[in-house]
């Protein structure tokens, strides 16, 4: 991959911040390359780092959190010339002014707070054009009218004076949406933005993530902890655990060719691909927090394939093909044989059976 | 964890800090009051606010204070407390003092040029006792036994036929049913003051309501006030007929509740006068200013006679001997206030013979004696089952809780098995529970309304309305009567007659004199003639001055 | 239809108002029959004297005899008069004396207080933990536990003792001149219980969903606080401001006391300490009216900052 296709990357990000207990290390050397008009889908249960992730991204980290080391590059394009910017080195007017809804936009969780219930509509939406354009009032509410028609909303007008409680769940992720796009951003951070909807309106805000980003070239980062969303949206996926990347690759890697026993896990626990009316499986215990220095692969107390080492170190990222790793000491040439789970086996060419088909 | 207490800790230092700060600079005291003091402008402290300066209907005693200094009576009170004439020039005793002719004099006048006539006198006190207007002092009309007061204020006659008539102009003439010996002081009172019937016509309702709708016949007028304000202007009348011998040009009192804030205004120069009460007392007494006085109340221990046991002498004896009023005054009180040893205060009723005081001629036998006091409590034991008590005491009125907390240590300490239960209310529950009798013991107070010692004698005697003890006694009753119809013109005797009615009264123990209040007060050096009567109208100004 | 539906409401609540006045004025009537001794000054009065001058005043009718008179009287604007603060001068006059300067120090007290306090406490808010905040806190503990009478004595002592800046005491020649000690003194609880619950309602507002989104969108900082933090962290703000205001414009006793100003709050515990019925109950009435009015203000101020209640009333 060349420099020019990358949009972002961040390097070797470590995060810790403050608690009773001590200091808590929510990152942990996360390196994630965004390829420029790809998507990608940073996957894990909550507690992973994943939304500190895009936090950090979005410089909007609680005080207590500190940043220890690591660079956020982002790639800007300027009059066709690449201009890489560090983030985390930008000031705090600078990110606001040309960064943040200009360049970077982010849709959040849950549209039913993310809107602010005294303001209408349209004005919250002008709100976002006037933050970084410099034109005539009618022209921007020209542009509301289209944002709202791009996201797929019928009565616009209504909808302009109307102020949030009025709408539903899905109208105001679309609202969002018309929001985070309304800039025309590079770059679009999509925080778990489908989770707190009932499955029917998940799919139509998916199909509309999707459609735009084809539409507009967006680059993105999906966060979820659903692999069954990621299937549908990601080009690449990033799985994370403890603050850490642990498996990354495109989605075929990920959902047929898993070599992570966490990523078996994540999979075994989806729903949506229990095809067979087995058992679902879930990963036994929970993530531990990570106070002062860590030792050993913090996943090893809840894997059931783990080898002595992995309570002694951290596993490095052993390459499985160009574009696939995964941090795991099965993958080192020394390590006994261990398959992916049978169940997982099955279900996996179940899949690919049915894609071919499909 | 630990920056949480840190930042609790900061916080705390912070706020210490703070009020130590602002306490310091209170506490650190400077001295700015200058003398702004001239010699015509007067500015007095007055406690409370008035309630109304129609004469008939004042009662508080600021508005006392005023009505008495705008409107004169046929008596006003010289400094040396002697009532002496002012509107009336003559008097003339008929009928073995039953009959009194009043002449008015020839150059009084109302503020508004008008001559002050008998008829303003006959006007004004029949409206005193007209049971419609409830004046708070028509009882002074039937302490002054003018013919038909009484049945008047009951309602049963109309005020037409009150004991008063005008026969001409300047000519009053006073019915009594019998001889009244300290008449001239009564009548120096505020409600017996002289109102203009036809000024008071023509006001209607507004009449007394702000200072246009009064009219003035004393030493000074009103200026620019209206009923709810927080301060009152006395201006000197120019019609008044002996406004030469008016020194103060200007008298302002000033309504300032807070005794603390009253003594700044004192130190600032706002005000020339300033009463203390509480800690203030002790905390002036070394100011060259400091002034105290005899106050008018006695407060005294009441017992409820109806109660099974409290009817027992003995027992009651056994508590007024078991408290150390001397303890209890310098100690607990600290305000100025003396022990009193009889049930009439001292300082207001002196005898006609050697100008002694009543009080000082009288038994005084309950000084602090637990001796005395078990003996009489063992011999109470063995009469009376009562073992325990419960004392009433109003929480509204001053110190009162330290007062009763140290009664009831004073009684339990020195009578064993003698429990007293304390039990505080508001003052005008107190009152009322002592009117219908449904109290045991209560810690009370009364002040006399005229220099004369029935003026505490009466409330005790049998079926008297204020005879909150329902105490009786033969004796007594009859000793009261005769000083007020028999020996009504022989002062002597009748002086040695109620000094014996006291006596008697002193040694049933029905209630237990406690304490003599004091007025202390602060009082720039330059006034003089200043003088606070314990009875009566508390002060005339006509006699100061400022040198 | 906006309009409509906007004075049907109106029309409702007054209906309700009504019928809360006359609620509390009912219970007041039922309590002050309950309370020891009488309105005169009856020490030294007679059974009889006592019977004469209940008659009189009509007091020895049946209690709801006297209310339903009471009422009827009110609906012609007559309170009826003083028995013995002010033995005979009409309640609606006294009230008339006393109300506008308690009004006027009320309210002074509440907007300084309130600015302040608000002002104070978002700016807390805006740097939580820092020196300022804590000092923020700081005024907020002292305010909200040093006694106005405490403030009022200091303020005094400092301000017109030592260096003479304002009146000892109230003067109706220098009227504003003199409400200024009184004021600060009052308004210092307002200031820092609203200091304090601004600073919390800030910080949670803060926190919340919509103003990181608001964020996201490349605002600057003084937008995002004045167009989203401000106006929602107000809200709840107003709905503890009205009472308070109302609290202060009644006047404070203890104020009032302190700086001799003749206002309606020392007058209404006279009234009751003296059983003056009719001044009881007159400022009883008046307070539950202004009381009742606030609130009704605050609602519809409250629907004009909070759209959900706006059209919540619409709908009904």
């Amino acid at each position: 991959m060349t420099h020019e296709d990358i949009i972002l990357s961040i390097n070797n990000l470590a995060i810790s911040f403050k608690s009773f207990s001590g200091r808590v290390r929510a990152l942990r050397g996360v390196t994630i390359d965004v390829v420029r008009g790809k998507t990608i889908a940073i996957v894990g249960e909550s507690g992973s780092g994943k939304s500190v992730t895009v936090k950090t991204i979005m410089r909007i980290l609680s005080k207590n959190e500190k940043i220890e080391s690591g660079s956020i590059v982002f790639n800007n394009k300027r009059d066709n010339e690449i201009v890489p910017i560090d983030l985390l080195k930008l000031s705090n007017k600078h990110m606001q002014r040309e960064i943040k809804g200009k360049k970077i936009a982010m849709i959040f969780q849950d549209p039913m707070t993310s809107l602010d219930p005294t303001m209408k509509i349209g004005k919250q939406i002008l709100e976002a054009i006037f933050a970084h354009k410099k034109i005539k009032l009618k022209a921007a509410v020209e542009q509301v009218h289209q944002l709202l028609e791009t996201v797929g909303i019928k009565n616009i007008k209504a909808v302009m004076n109307a102020y949030p409680y009025q709408l539903s769940g899905g109208m105001r992720q679309r609202i969002v949406i018309a929001i985070a796009i309304s800039c025309e951003p590079d770059l679009l951070i999509c925080d778990e933005p489908t989770t707190a909807l009932d499955v029917t309106i998940q799919s139509k805000i998916l199909d509309l993530i999707k459609k735009i980003q084809k539409a507009r070239n967006l680059s993105v980062i999906f966060i979820t902890h659903d692999l069954g969303v990621v299937s549908r949206i990601a080009d690449q996926v990033y799985v994370m655990y403890a603050g850490k990347i642990v498996e990354y690759g495109t989605c075929n890697d990920i959902f047929y060719d898993p070599r992570h026993p966490y990523t078996w896990g994540l999979l075994e626990s989806t729903p949506d691909m229990a095809y067979l009316q087995e058992r679902l499986a879930s990963i036994p215990g929970t993530p531990k927090r990570m106070i002062g220095d860590v030792k050993g692969d913090q996943f090893a107390e809840r894997n059931r394939y783990a080898l002595n080492i992995d309570f002694r170190m951290e596993p490095p990222f052993f390459k499985v093909n160009d574009h696939h790793f995964a941090a795991t000491w099965l993958l080192h040439p020394k390590a006994p044989q261990i398959r992916i789970p049978e169940s997982l086996r099955k279900r996996i060419d179940l899949m690919k059976e049915e894609n071919r088909n499909g | 964890m630990l920056s949480k207490v840190k930042k609790t800790m900061e916080l705390l230092l912070f706020s210490v800090i703070g009020v130590s700060i602002i306490l310091s600079l209170v506490a650190c005291s400077s001295s700015n009051g200058e003398d702004k003091i001239n010699s015509e402008t007067l500015k007095l402290q007055q406690p409370t606010s008035i309630d109304s300066l129609d004469p008939a209907l004042s009662y508080d005693t600021s508005s006392t204070i005023v009505v008495g200094n705008v409107n004169e009576g046929l008596y006003t009170v010289s400094p040396n407390n002697k009532p002496q004439l002012a509107m009336a020039e003559k008097v003339t005793k008929k009928d073995n003092g039953k009959t009194l002719i009043y002449t008015i004099r020839k150059d009084a006048k109302w503020s508004n040029g008008a001559p002050v006539t008998a008829s303003d006198f006959v006007f004004a006190w029949r409206r005193v006792v007209d049971p419609k207007l409830a004046s708070g002092f028509s009882f002074e009309l039937s302490e002054a036994q003018i013919k038909n007061a009484d049945a008047i204020i009951a309602g049963k006659k109309d005020p037409k036929t009150l004991g008063v008539y005008a026969e001409g102009e300047k000519t009053l003439v006073l019915k009594l049913n019998r001889p009244v010996p300290f008449m001239s002081s009564l009548l120096s009172f505020a409600s017996f003051a002289p109102i203009n019937e036809k000024f008071y016509k023509a006001q209607g309702k507004k009449f007394s309501m702000t200072s246009k709708n009064l009219i003035y016949n004393g030493p000074y007028v009103i200026k620019n006030w209206k009923n709810g304000d927080n301060s009152i202007t006395l201006a000197k009348n120019q019609n008044y007929y002996n406004k030469k011998n008016v020194k103060v040009k200007k008298i302002e009192l000033k309504l300032i509740s807070d005794t603390q804030r009253a003594v700044m205004a004192y130190k600032n120069g706002d005000v020339d006068y300033a009463a203390l009460t509480g800690n203030l007392v002790n905390q002036n007494k070394s100011s060259k200013d400091f002034r105290t006085d005899i106050g008018a109340f006695n407060w005294y221990l009441m017992f409820n006679s109806k109660i099974k046991g409290l009817d027992n002498k003995d027992l009651r004896k056994a508590i007024a001997y078991s408290i150390d009023s001397k303890e209890l005054t310098q100690k607990i009180l600290k305000d100025g206030s003396v022990p009193a040893e009889s049930v009439v205060p001292k300082g207001f009723a002196y005898s006609p013979t050697d100008h002694k005081d009543f009080a000082d001629q009288t038994n005084n036998p309950y000084s602090y004696n637990p001796n005395l006091a078990k003996k009489y409590w063992n011999k109470a034991k063995k009469e009376t089952n009562l073992r325990s008590f419960t004392l009433i005491y109003g929480k509204d009125e001053d110190n009162m809780g330290n007062v009763a907390a140290y009664i009831k240590s004073q009684i339990e300490k020195t009578l064993p098995d003698l429990n007293v239960n304390l039990q505080t209310m508001l003052k005008k529950t107190r009152l009322a529970k002592m009117q219908n009798f449904t109290y045991q013991v209560a810690l009370t107070r009364w002040a006399p309304d005229y220099a004369d010692p029935t003026a505490i004698l009466s409330m005790y005697t049998t079926n008297m309305v204020s005879n909150y003890g329902a105490w009786s006694d033969k004796t007594f009753d009859s000793l009261y009567n005769q000083a007020n119809t028999i020996f009504v013109n022989k002062s002597e005797v009748r002086w040695n007659a109620l000094i014996k009615a006291e006596n008697i009264l002193m040694d049933s123990a029905t209630s237990v004199p406690l304490y003599q209040t004091a007025n202390a007060y602060l009082l720039n050096s330059k006034v003089h003639n200043f003088i606070n009567h314990s009875c009566g109208v508390p002060l005339f100004f006509k006699y100061v001055y400022i040198k | 239809m906006e309009v409509i539906h906007m004075i049907r409401y109106i029309g409702k609540r007054t209906i309700l108002s009504l019928i809360t006045l006359f609620i509390i004025l009912f219970i007041l009537f039922l309590m002050l029959n309950f309370m020891p001794g009488s309105p005169f000054n009856d020490t030294k009065m007679s059974h009889e004297q006592l019977k004469i001058l209940y008659h009189e005043y009509g007091l020895d009718r049946p209690l709801a005899e006297r209310f339903l008179i009471y009422v009827k009287q009110m609906l012609t604007g007559n309170l009826g008069v003083s028995y013995s603060l002010q033995t005979n001068a009409t309640v609606t006059n006294m009230i008339s004396h006393t109300l506008p300067i308690s009004v006027q120090i009320g309210l002074q007290a509440s907007v300084v207080g309130s600015l302040i306090g608000i002002v104070l406490g978002f700016v807390a808010a805006l740097r939580k933990n820092s020196f300022f905040d804590s000092m923020a806190t700081g005024i907020s503990i002292l305010g909200v536990s040093v006694p106005s009478f405490v403030l009022a004595l200091c303020f005094s002592y400092i301000f017109s003792y030592k260096y003479n800046l304002f009146p000892l005491l109230y003067s109706s020649s220098e009227a504003f001149r003199s409400t200024i000690l009184p004021t600060l003194s009052l308004c210092f609880f307002t200031l820092a219980s609203i200091a304090r619950y601004s600073r919390s309602e800030m910080i949670e507002v803060m926190e919340k969903d919509y103003i990181r989104l608001a964020d996201a969108k490349g605002i600057t900082r003084f937008q995002l606080v004045c167009r989203h933090i401000i106006r929602n962290a107000m809200i709840p703000i107003i709905t503890v401001l009205a009472p308070l205001t109302v609290d202060l414009m009644a006047g404070s006793l203890v104020i009032e006391k302190a700086f001799s100003i003749p206002g309606m709050g020392s007058l209404y515990i006279n009234a009751i300490q003296a059983n003056d019925y009719n001044v009881v109950i007159g400022i009883s009435f008046i307070y539950s009216l202004m009381f009742i009015g606030t609130m009704f203000f605050v609602d519809l101020l409250y629907g004009l900052i909070d759209p959900r209640i706006r059209i919540a009333k619409r709908g009904k």
